[in-house]
C-alpha cells in the first residue's frame, strides 16, 4: 500500500466519477471531484475523450464507425478551428482540450450520428466548469446556518491502509474562522470518521455475515481496522 | 525454477490422477454433488452454514497479513437448528467473534463487546443458480489445485460490470466449503486474500470447544446491542430517504432501524448484495454540524461518508461495502431525502 496505490485508488475514482459523467449519472460531487480535475489533469483529459469515444461507439452499434480514424479526423478539425477570442495570453493546453471534446461532438454532429445524450451531458460539464472558474463564484448550493463549516475533508494518510484524497468540493469558508479553527475542527472530524467508519464497518460485517455467501469473510476484514 | 515447475506438474499430475480415480472409487464418499459452477458456489454457501469445521486461515490485505482460526457446528435447539461458530484473531490486538444462531457478538480487548440480535434469518438457497447471478458474473471453472492439504476445484468469477469485484475461489473437492479466496479490482490487482492453512472436519466438537462457544456472557449495562426486532422495523418513521442509485444485480437482504453506533440517534442500515459481493447503507440525522465529506479506501472495503439536508435538518449518509470506491461513491451521492408524506399533524 501507500502512495502509490493510494494514488491509484485516486485515479480509479476520479475515472469512474468521469465514466459516470459521461453517462449522464454522476452526482453532484463526482461532477465537481471531475471539474476540478479536468483542467490540471492530462490524464483525465484524454480518459475524457476516450470515454467519450467510447460511449458513442456504445451506443451506436460498435461495428458501424470502427473503420473511422476518429483521431485524424479530430486533429483535422482542430487545425481549421481558431483560437477563440476567449483564450487570452495564456492559451493554454486545457482550452485547446476542451475544444477537442467540443469539436469531437461537432464531428459527430456532422456524421449526422451524433450521441446526443452524450454530448448533452459534456456540453454540461464544459458549462458549469466555466461558471466554476469565474472568480469568487461558488458553485456550492447555498449553505444551512452560520455555524456550519463547508470544508473538503481529508482523512490523514497512514490511519488506514489507504489515504484518502479530499472530494473536491470548493470551500465556502467564513471569514470568522481562523486556520487553527480550521485544523482543529478537521481534527474533530477526522476522528469522529474514523469511529464512524469503524463502527458501520462492524455493522456491515454483520449484516453480510447473514446475508452473503461467503460467511466467515466478512468478519476477517475488520482486521484492518481492528490492528489500528 | 526447473524443479519448482517439476513440483508443479507432479502436482498436476497427482491431482489428475487424484481426479480419474475419484471419479470411480470416490464418488460414494462426496458429500457435493455439485457440477456447474453455480452448483459449485451453492455448494460452497452451503458448506459454509451446514459443516462442523475446524482450521486456520490467513487474511492478507495489502501489507497486513493476519491468522484467524475458525470453528463451526450446527446443533439442534429449542427452535430447530442454529448455527454455532467462533473466529478467533491468533495475531495482535485478541478479537473475536462468536455466533449463536441469531446472535453475534463481536469483542475487542479493551473495548465494550458488540452484540447483535435478529428476530429472523432470510432463507439463503438458490442464490447462485438463478439467472440474476449469471448476469452479472461469469463463472469459469479452472484446474484442480491443492489447498491446506485438500483437494480444490478453481472457480473464475469475473464480473460483467465495473460495480463489483473479480474473484477466483478455490473449493474443496469434497465439501464445496472455500479453501481459497482472491479478490482482484478490474485491472487485475489483487485486493485480499483469504486462504486456509489447515482444516477439517471433525464429526463432533468436542464440548470444551462447544462451551466456549455456547458460555452466555450476561450482558452488561454499558455493552452495545443492537437488537433487530421486526416491532422496530414497523415503527413510524420520523424521517425518510431514498438511494437514487444502486448498482444493477445488487438486491435487498435486509432493511432495519436500529440504535446508532456513534450517536444517540436511531439509523436506518439497510444491506445489499449480489449474492458474493454486498455493502450496506447507513442513513441516520446528524449532529456534528460538520459537513464533511470522506471517501476511504479501507483494505478491500471502500467507505464513503456524506451529509445531505432536508429542510432544515441534515442526515449522514455512510455506504461501507466490498465494492469499488467509484461505485460506494454513486451509491451515496444518490441517496436523498423522500418527499414527506404529509403527516396530518396532531396538535
Amino acid at each position: 500500500m501507500g502512495e502509490k496505490s493510494s494514488h491509484n485508488h485516486a485515479r480509479e475514482r476520479l475515472r469512474e466519477s468521469l465514466s459516470a459523467a459521461m453517462d449522464g449519472e454522476a452526482s453532484e460531487l463526482e461532477m465537481r471531484r471531475v471539474l476540478d480535475r479536468l483542467d490540471s489533469d492530462d490524464e483525465l483529459r484524454g480518459a475524457a475523450r476516450r470515454y467519450q469515444m467510447v460511449g458513442d461507439l456504445i451506443r451506436h452499434e460498435a461495428t458501424d464507425y470502427m473503420g473511422i480514424d476518429l483521431s485524424a479526423g479530430i486533429r483535422e478539425q482542430l487545425k481549421d478551428e481558431h483560437v477563440s477570442s476567449e483564450s487570452s495570453q495564456n492559451a493554454t493546453a486545457d482550452q485547446v482540450d476542451s475544444k477537442v471534446v467540443t469539436l469531437f461532438n461537432r464531428f459527430w454532429e456532422r456524421t449526422g450520428q451524433v450521441a446526443v445524450a452524450a454530448s448533452v451531458t459534456f456540453a454540461v460539464i464544459l458549462g458549469v466548469k466555466q461558471y466554476n472558474a469565474e472568480p469568487g463564484t461558488e458553485y456550492l448550493a447555498d449553505a444551512g446556518s452560520q455555524a456550519t463549516l463547508y470544508q473538503p475533508f481529508q482523512v490523514k494518510p497512514g490511519g488506514y491502509g489507504a489515504s484518502s484524497i479530499q472530494a473536491g468540493y470548493h470551500s465556502k469558508q467564513h471569514s470568522s474562522i481562523s486556520s487553527e479553527q480550521l485544523a482543529q475542527a478537521q481534527d474533530v472530524a477526522t476522528r469522529a470518521i474514523r469511529e464512524r467508519f469503524r463502527a458501520y464497518a462492524l455493522q456491515h460485517a454483520e449484516l453480510s455475515t447473514m446475508y452473503s455467501g461467503q460467511a466467515s469473510l466478512p468478519f476477517a476484514r475488520l482486521t484492518t481496522f481492528e490492528t489500528q | 525454477m526447473i524443479s519448482m515447475k517439476g513440483i508443479f506438474q507432479a502436482g498436476r499430475t497427482l491431482a489428475a490422477l487424484f481426479f480419474s480415480l475419484s471419479l470411480v472409487v470416490g464418488e460414494a464418499s462426496a458429500t457435493t454433488k455439485a457440477d456447474t459452477p453455480e452448483q459449485w458456489l451453492e455448494a460452497m454457501s452451503e458448506a459454509t452454514r451446514n459443516l462442523t469445521y475446524r482450521g486456520h486461515f490467513v487474511y492478507q490485505q495489502g501489507a497486513n497479513l493476519e491468522t484467524l482460526s475458525i470453528i463451526h457446528t450446527r446443533e439442534a435447539g429449542e427452535n430447530g437448528q442454529r448455527e454455532l461458530e467462533r473466529i478467533r484473531y491468533q495475531d495482535g490486538l485478541p478479537r473475536e467473534m462468536i455466533r449463536r444462531g441469531k446472535e453475534i457478538v463481536f469483542a475487542t480487548s479493551g473495548r465494550e463487546p458488540t452484540r447483535f440480535e435478529h428476530e429472523s434469518l432470510m432463507p439463503m438457497v438458490g442464490r447462485f443458480t438463478g439467472k440474476e447471478f449469471r448476469k452479472f458474473y461469469n463463472l469459469k471453472p479452472a484446474s484442480l489445485d491443492r489447498i491446506a492439504n485438500r483437494e480444490a476445484v478453481q472457480l473464475l468469477v469475473i464480473p460483467t460490470d465495473r460495480h463489483r469485484y473479480g474473484y477466483q475461489l478455490w473449493l474443496d473437492r469434497r465439501t464445496g466449503l472455500m479453501l481459497k479466496s482472491v479478490m482482484v479490482d478490474s485491472e487485475g490487482r489483487i485486493i485480499e486474500r483469504i486462504q486456509f492453512t489447515d482444516l477439517e472436519f471433525p464429526e463432533q466438537l468436542p464440548d470444551a470447544e462447544l462451551s466456549q462457544i455456547k458460555a452466555v456472557k450476561p450482558v452488561s449495562a454499558n455493552e452495545k446491542l443492537v437488537k433487530l426486532t421486526d416491532e422496530d422495523n414497523k415503527k413510524p418513521a420520523e424521517w425518510s430517504w431514498k438511494s437514487g442509485w444502486i448498482p444493477d444485480g445488487f438486491s435487498l437482504r435486509s432493511q432495519s432501524r436500529r440504535k446508532s453506533p456513534v450517536s444517540d440517534q436511531t439509523v436506518d442500515a439497510v444491506n445489499y448484495s449480489d449474492g458474493l459481493a454486498s455493502f450496506s447503507v447507513f442513513v441516520e440525522p446528524d449532529e456534528t454540524r460538520v459537513l464533511s465529506q470522506a471517501t476511504e479506501q479501507i483494505g478491500s472495503m471502500a467507505a464513503v461518508s456524506k451529509v445531505f439536508r432536508s429542510n432544515n435538518s441534515f442526515f449522514h449518509v455512510t455506504v461501507v461495502g466490498e465494492i469499488p470506491l467509484g461505485t460506494a461513491e454513486r451509491i451515496a451521492v444518490s441517496v436523498r431525502p423522500e418527499e414527506q408524506k404529509q403527516v396530518q399533524a396532531i396538535k
